[in-house]
């Protein structure tokens, strides 16, 4: 788990605030049930159910659960449907982030990714926000949004291995979004990642 | 030194424009930096961001202001700058969500304020930029002032040397003609009346150039002027110099009462009717003197009274506004009797000082 948290961390834009408002978010039956992608792993997504007192039945909200199973384990996601414009995101947040004991997980803090959703043909195609082109704008002073740079090993200070974390308020996220969501480089990415051939992942029903 | 090289930026209207934008455009660059340190694109970003915000002000300093809010037509001018702001903020943030893809292509920008955001910036600039321009008038008003009461009191000074002008040939030509006529009869006061001359003179050429001058001294120096006049006026006039207080430790402006004294006795001694009188009296208080003298008029007053009420009146009305503007000068002509009476404050000697 911790490997693949760390492997997570590498390759996703991530961000301290959601890319979502309240008023954003739907709810799409279709994403629920068991699918697996090609590479046999199993993405398990249930509709999140909300405690809402300790008599009280837990109530069902408009967001989702995700459990994703491979040959290394097992990670879970708070994730939200949501749209801007005519298009289709989700936001994934783990909720799973126990290190082994709480001391350690005091000192992890969970960060959001962004990825487009589409449905076609009973499939699912998630594509995750393309970190490298980011980056890559970031390095050439192209592109201006509230971020931090931290190294991903604190001992590598080199400006290239740098990780960005966007500090942008989620108003300020989405409107980036919107503007160029549209980009043909930001949500395509063809450096094999944690799902083997590409950032992209292709979901059928199991 | 501080005054002139604050005027010297006010002058220079580019100048301050440009140091106001510089410092605006550095304080604004650190304000929207994306991260913790300087990007180049940060330099990009304020750059632009700042070409509305100059607008905005520009407009308003150099249309609206002129147009409307000098003229006092604070209403509209209100309503027509919050329209502006409006319509600069609403520019700023199109600038930023459409314009900028078409002036840097390539680049990544995106409006980062929203509307309400983006109105209190340029509320913020406009009322800053105002309130500058208003300082810069006061303090331009507070330079006229200034220029104008150095303007005055040089009118002044030139009205003075204009009294001293006047006083000096009519008087000296007088004085000698009767030092003549007294020598060439042997008198005795001759040799007074040299010395009295010779102090008054030096009184008139060395001592009354300051602003203010010794009391004393000055009611001293016209005892000594009416003694002149006395030694060359007729036996039967009644020649009367009374001073009724202390004039010791106080001051006041140089010559105020010679064109009075003189005119009484231009009008008085020289009518020579059957009885001809000069009467002066000051009577020092406190914190005013008042001075009066009077005369009787000449025989159908044949000559011209042009002293009391042409030039020499206006001098001295000009001077006495100048430097004490609650002066009261009041004069009658009733009869064969001409009366003149002036009150003018005091100061004494320790206030002096402290000014």
């Amino acid at each position: 788990m911790l490997l693949l948290i760390f492997f997570l961390q590498g390759c996703l834009v991530k961000s301290l605030h959601p890319f979502y408002t309240e008023n954003d978010i739907i709810f799409n039956k279709e994403l629920l049930g068991k699918w697996t992608d090609k590479d046999s792993a199993t993405w398990e997504i249930r509709q999140h159910m909300r405690t809402t007192g300790i008599l009280k039945p837990d109530k069902p909200d408009k967001s989702y659960e995700i459990s994703f199973t491979d040959n290394k384990g097992t990670s879970r996601f708070a994730a939200h449907l949501f749209q801007l414009d005519d298009k289709l995101y989700l936001d994934f947040l783990p909720t799973d982030i126990s290190c082994g004991n709480d001391f350690a997980a005091v000192h992890v803090i969970a960060t959001h990714s962004l990825a487009r959703v589409d449905f076609s043909g009973g499939k699912i195609m998630i594509r995750w926000y393309n970190e490298e082109w980011l980056i890559g704008l970031f390095n050439k002073n192209k592109i201006r949004i509230a971020h931090e740079r931290v190294p991903y090993d604190p001992d590598l200070k080199d400006p290239e291995s740098m990780q960005v974390i966007l500090t942008a308020q989620t108003a300020e996220l989405q409107k980036f979004i919107i503007k160029y969501g549209n980009d043909p480089e930001a949500f395509k990415n063809d450096k094999p990642g944690i799902f083997s051939s590409d950032y992209s992942v292709v979901l059928s029903r199991k | 030194m501080k005054k002139e090289f604050l005027l010297g930026i006010i002058k220079h209207r580019w100048l301050q424009h440009l140091l106001f934008w510089a410092a605006a455009w550095y304080l604004l660059l650190h304000l929207f930096a994306s991260s913790s340190s300087l990007m180049p694109i940060d330099y990009i970003y304020t750059s632009v961001f700042l070409v509305t915000l100059v607008l905005c002000v520009t407009v308003n300093l150099f249309i609206l202001i002129p147009l409307f809010l000098a003229r006092q037509r604070y209403l509209l001018y209100g309503l027509i700058l919050a329209l502006s702001i409006a319509f600069f903020a609403w520019l700023n943030m199109l600038t930023f969500s459409r314009f900028i893809d078409y002036i840097l292509p390539g680049y990544y920008f995106i409006s980062y304020y929203d509307f309400g955001d983006l109105l209190k910036f340029f509320v913020v600039f406009t009322l800053i930029t105002t309130l500058l321009k208003l300082s810069k008038g006061w303090f331009l008003l507070l330079d006229a002032r200034n220029k104008l009461a150095r303007l005055e009191k040089e009118h002044a000074q030139a009205a003075l040397e204009t009294l001293k002008g006047q006083i000096n040939p009519h008087f000296l030509f007088n004085s000698l003609n009767t030092l003549y006529s007294l020598v060439l009869k042997k008198s005795e006061t001759a040799p007074e009346m040299v010395l009295k001359l010779s102090g008054f003179l030096r009184y008139l050429l060395y001592e009354t150039s300051a602003g203010r001058v010794d009391l004393a001294k000055e009611i001293s120096y016209m005892k000594d002027y009416v003694e002149l006049q006395k030694l060359r006026s007729i036996d039967r006039a009644s020649i009367s110099f009374q001073v009724i207080g202390e004039p010791t430790g106080k001051q006041i402006a140089p010559l105020l009462f010679l064109p009075l004294v003189e005119n009484s006795f231009k009008h008085g001694i020289k009518g020579e009717t059957g009885r001809t009188f000069v009467d002066i009296l000051f009577l020092i208080g406190e914190k005013e003197i008042e001075f009066t003298a009077k005369n009787n008029k000449g025989t159908a007053d044949v000559l011209p009274m042009h002293d009391i009420h042409g030039i020499g009146l206006k001098n001295l009305r000009r001077r006495l506004e100048y430097l004490y503007p609650d002066y009261t000068l009041e004069t009658s002509d009733e009869g064969n009797v001409f009366f003149v009476k002036l009150i003018v404050p005091l100061q004494n000697e320790v206030e002096i000082t402290d000014h």
